[in-house]
C-alpha cells in the first residue's frame, strides 16, 4: 500500500490535468488549476529541500575534518549570507544585489566562459574529418561560425546567407525529426509513469 | 600519435589576445542584419502603446553575456513603442535581469504598476508556465515587490496569457522554446524568442512550423537588433572580438586536420 | 581603475575562476565553493519567498484548502532521513505526475501533430525537398524495431544521419559562439569596468 496509494494519486492527478486540456468541464478546470498551483508550492519546498541537503553534506564534511572542510565552511558562510539577506532583508534589496554582483555573477559567467578554451583545445586535437559524416559536421560548423560573424561576412559576403540556409533547412529538418522522436518518447514515458508501470520516482521499497 | 608542435596554452593565449585586441582597438567591421533578427524587429515594431508584452528573462549569470544584450535591445525597442511590459522569470537567477529591465523602464519614464510590472520568479519550470498561462494572478498572487497582483492596475482584467499581445522569452535552458511552444499551444499568443545560438538551432523547427514568430539569435542577433534600434551597447562592441575568436577556432580546426592528414600520409596512426 | 568594492571582489573572483585553466588551485576552489553556496542560498531565499506568498499568506487569511499542499511540502522534507523517506512518495507522486501530464497533454499537439503538418510541404523547391526528406530520414534513423534489415530503410536512415551531422555541426559552431560571448563579457569586465584599460 505504501507504493500503491502514491501511484493511484499520480494516475488520478494525471487524468484530471490531461482531461482539462481536452474538455471544458468547470469542476475539472477548477481542480486542475488548484493542482497546478499546489505544484508550484511543492516546487518551492523542493528548492528548500535541496539547500538543506547541501548544508547537511557540508556540515558532515566539516565534522569529519575532510580535506575540503575549509572550503565547506566558506560555502556555508556564503549560503547563509545569501539566504539571510534574501529572506530577512529582501531579494530586491541593495545588499542582496551586492552579493549577486560580487560573487554569483562573476564566478558563474567565468566558469561558463572557460568552456570556450576547452572547446578550442578540442577543435585542435579531436575535430577530425575522418569520414564523410565528420566532414559534413565540420564544414557546417565552419560555415555557421563564418556566417554569424562580421569578419566572415566581410571575407565572404554570402556567408550569412549560407549560415541562415544551413540553419533554416537541413538543421530544421534534423531537429524536427528529433522533436518528433522525442515527443514519441515523452508520450511513452509519461503514459508508463501515469499508469504506474514505471515507479522509479518512488525510490526503493 | 605524432607530436603536436603547438601547446594548448598557446592556443589559449591566442584566444585571449583575439578577444582583447579588438576591445582595445576596435576594427569596426560592418554588421549585416540577418533575416531572423529583422523578423522579430518587424513584429515588435507593430506592438502598440496599450499592448501588454509577457517578457520572460529565463537565464542566469552563466549566459548573461549573450542573453542580456538581447533582452536589453528588445526592451529598448518596446519602450520606444511605449508597450506595457510584464517581466517574469522561471530561473532563480533571472530575477536580477528582470529587475534590470524594470529599472530601465522606470528610468525611461514608465510608471511601475501602470506601465511595467515585475512578477518575480515562478518555480516549477513547465508546470509554472502552464499555471501562469491558465491563470496569471492565481499563479503569482504577489509581484516581486510584494504587492498583491489583484491590486495592480496593469493587471486589471488580465486572466490568462491570451490577455497579452505577445510573449518574448530570453532563453538559455529549461524552460526553453519547447516548453513555451507546448504550453502556448492552447492559447496561440504570438511567441518570439531571444536565445543563445546553440539553443536557436533547436528552435528553428518551431519557427518554420509557425508555432513561433521568430528568434533573435545570440550576441550577433543582439548587435543586429541594436543597429536597427540605433541604441548601441555591449553586443556591438563585442562583434569584432567574436569575429577574431572564430578565426582562432577555425584556424585550430584546420591546423589539427592538416596534421591529421599529414600523419595519415606518413602511415602513422591517429 | 574602479574603486567600487563590488567590482574589485568580482574582478578577483573572475581571475580565481579562470585560474583553473592553468591548473587546479586553492583560489579556484574558493571561487567554486562560493558559487555553489551562492546558488543554493539564492534559490533558498526565492523558495522561501514563494512559500510565503503562495502558502503562508493565503493560509493566514483563511484559505484552508492550502493545508493540503502545506502537508505535502512538509512530507517532502522527510526525504532527509532514510527512515522517513518513504513518506516523500506522496508529494513526489504529485510533482512527477503533474510534470509528466502537463508536458504530455501539449506535446501530442505541438511536438507531434503540428510538426508533422509543417513537414507536409509541396515538393516544388529544393529546400522543401530537403526538409521533407531530411525529416523522414531522421525519424527513420531512430526506428530500431521495424524494417531493420531493409535496404531502402537503410538508405533513408543514412540520409537522416547526414542531415543530423549538418545539424550537429551547426550546433557545434553555435556552441563556439556562446562560449566566446561569455569570455568576451568577462574580458570586457576585467579590462574596462575593473582596470579601466579599455575605454
Amino acid at each position: 500500500m505504501r507504493r500503491e496509494i502514491p501511484v493511484f494519486m499520480g494516475s488520478t492527478i494525471g487524468a484530471i490535468i490531461i482531461a482539462d486540456y481536452y474538455v471544458r468541464v468547470p469542476w475539472i478546470s477548477t481542480v486542475a488549476k488548484e493542482l497546478l498551483d499546489w505544484t508550484l508550492i511543492l516546487s518551492a519546498f523542493a528548492l528548500v529541500l535541496a539547500s538543506i541537503n547541501l548544508v547537511r553534506k557540508h556540515v558532515k564534511s566539516i565534522a569529519k575534518s575532510e580535506s575540503t572542510a575549509p572550503y565547506s565552511v566558506l560555502l556555508l558562510v556564503v549560503l547563509a549570507a545569501f539566504a539571510f539577506t534574501g529572506i530577512a532583508v529582501g531579494t530586491t534589496s541593495a545588499s542582496f544585489r551586492f552579493l549577486f554582483d560580487s560573487i554569483l555573477e562573476p564566478v558563474s559567467s567565468s566558469l561558463m566562459g572557460t568552456i570556450g578554451f576547452y572547446f578550442l583545445s578540442a577543435a585542435y586535437r579531436t575535430f577530425r574529418a575522418r569520414n564523410l559524416e565528420a566532414t559534413l559536421l565540420l564544414v557546417a560548423a565552419v560555415v555557421v561560425m563564418l556566417g554569424r560573424s562580421t569578419i566572415g561576412t566581410f571575407i565572404w559576403p554570402g556567408a550569412n546567407g549560407a549560415a541562415e540556409w544551413l540553419l533554416d533547412v537541413p538543421n530544421t529538418a534534423a531537429n524536427r525529426g528529433i522533436i518528433i522522436g522525442a515527443a514519441l518518447g515523452l508520450v511513452s514515458a509519461a503514459v508508463r509513469l501515469l499508469l504506474g508501470i514505471d515507479r522509479s520516482y518512488l525510490g526503493e521499497e | 600519435m605524432s607530436k603536436r608542435p603547438l601547446d594548448r596554452r598557446w592556443l589559449y593565449l591566442s584566444l585571449f589576445f583575439a578577444v582583447l585586441i579588438p576591445l582595445l582597438r576596435p576594427i569596426g567591421l560592418p554588421i549585416k542584419v540577418g533575416a531572423w533578427t529583422k523578423t522579430v524587429y518587424d513584429f515588435m515594431d507593430k506592438i502598440g502603446p496599450n499592448d501588454r508584452v509577457f517578457f520572460a528573462s529565463d537565464y542566469g549569470p552563466g549566459t548573461a553575456a549573450e542573453n542580456k544584450p538581447i533582452g536589453d535591445a528588445v526592451a529598448q525597442h518596446l519602450m520606444r513603442k511605449r508597450a506595457k511590459i510584464i517581466t517574469i522569470t522561471f530561473t532563480p537567477e533571472g530575477t536580477m535581469y528582470s529587475r534590470a529591465i524594470v529599472d530601465a523602464c522606470v528610468a525611461a519614464g514608465y510608471a511601475y504598476g501602470t506601465d511595467v510590472v515585475d512578477l518575480g520568479y515562478l518555480p516549477g519550470g513547465e508546470v509554472g508556465l502552464a499555471a501562469i498561462f491558465s491563470n496569471v494572478k492565481k499563479a503569482v498572487p504577489k509581484d516581486a515587490r510584494g504587492t498583491a497582483t489583484d491590486t495592480i492596475p496593469l493587471l486589471k482584467g488580465v486572466e490568462t496569457i491570451k490577455d497579452f499581445k505577445a510573449i518574448f522569452q530570453v532563453a538559455t535552458g529549461v524552460p526553453g522554446p519547447q516548453e513555451y511552444v507546448r504550453q502556448n499551444g492552447a492559447y496561440q499568443v504570438p511567441l518570439t524568442f531571444g536565445m543563445s545560438m546553440n539553443m536557436m538551432t533547436m528552435a528553428t523547427a518551431y519557427v518554420q512550423a509557425k508555432q513561433a514568430v521568430g528568434i533573435v539569435p545570440g550576441l550577433q542577433g543582439a548587435a543586429e537588433y541594436e543597429s536597427l534600434t540605433g541604441k548601441f551597447g555591449f553586443a556591438t562592441i563585442a562583434m569584432d572580438s567574436q569575429s577574431l575568436a572564430y578565426v582562432v577556432y577555425i584556424a585550430a580546426m584546420v591546423m589539427g586536420n592538416v596534421y591529421y592528414f599529414l600523419d595519415k600520409r606518413r602511415g602513422r596512426s591517429g | 581603475m574602479s574603486t567600487s568594492v563590488v567590482v574589485w571582489i568580482a574582478g578577483i573572483m573572475t581571475l580565481a575562476a579562470y585560474s583553473f585553466l592553468y591548473k587546479d588551485n586553492p583560489f579556484f576552489k574558493i571561487a567554486e565553493f562560493s558559487l555553489v553556496g551562492a546558488g543554493s542560498g539564492y534559490a533558498l531565499a526565492l523558495g522561501w519567498k514563494n512559500i510565503t506568498d503562495k502558502l503562508l499568506t493565503p493560509l493566514s487569511k483563511g484559505n484552508l484548502i492550502l493545508l493540503v499542499p502545506a502537508a505535502l511540502g512538509l512530507l517532502l522534507l522527510t526525504k532527509l532521513s532514510k527512515r522517513t523517506a518513504w513518506l516523500a512518495r506522496y508529494p513526489m507522486a504529485v510533482l512527477v505526475s503533474l510534470g509528466a501530464s502537463v508536458a504530455l497533454r501539449a506535446a501530442v499537439r505541438t511536438d507531434f501533430l503540428q510538426q508533422i503538418r509543417a513537414t507536409m510541404l509541396p515538393l516544388n523547391s529544393i529546400n522543401n525537398i530537403i526538409i521533407v526528406a531530411g525529416t523522414i530520414g531522421v525519424v527513420s534513423y531512430f526506428f530500431f524495431t521495424l524494417g531493420v534489415d531493409s535496404q531502402a530503410r537503410g538508405s533513408v536512415s543514412r540520409l537522416g544521419r547526414w542531415v543530423m551531422m549538418i545539424a550537429f555541426g551547426s550546433q557545434l559552431g553555435s556552441a563556439a559562439a556562446v562560449r566566446t560571448s561569455l569570455f568576451i563579457g568577462r574580458v570586457d569586465f576585467v579590462f574596462r569596468t575593473w582596470l579601466g584599460i579599455v575605454k
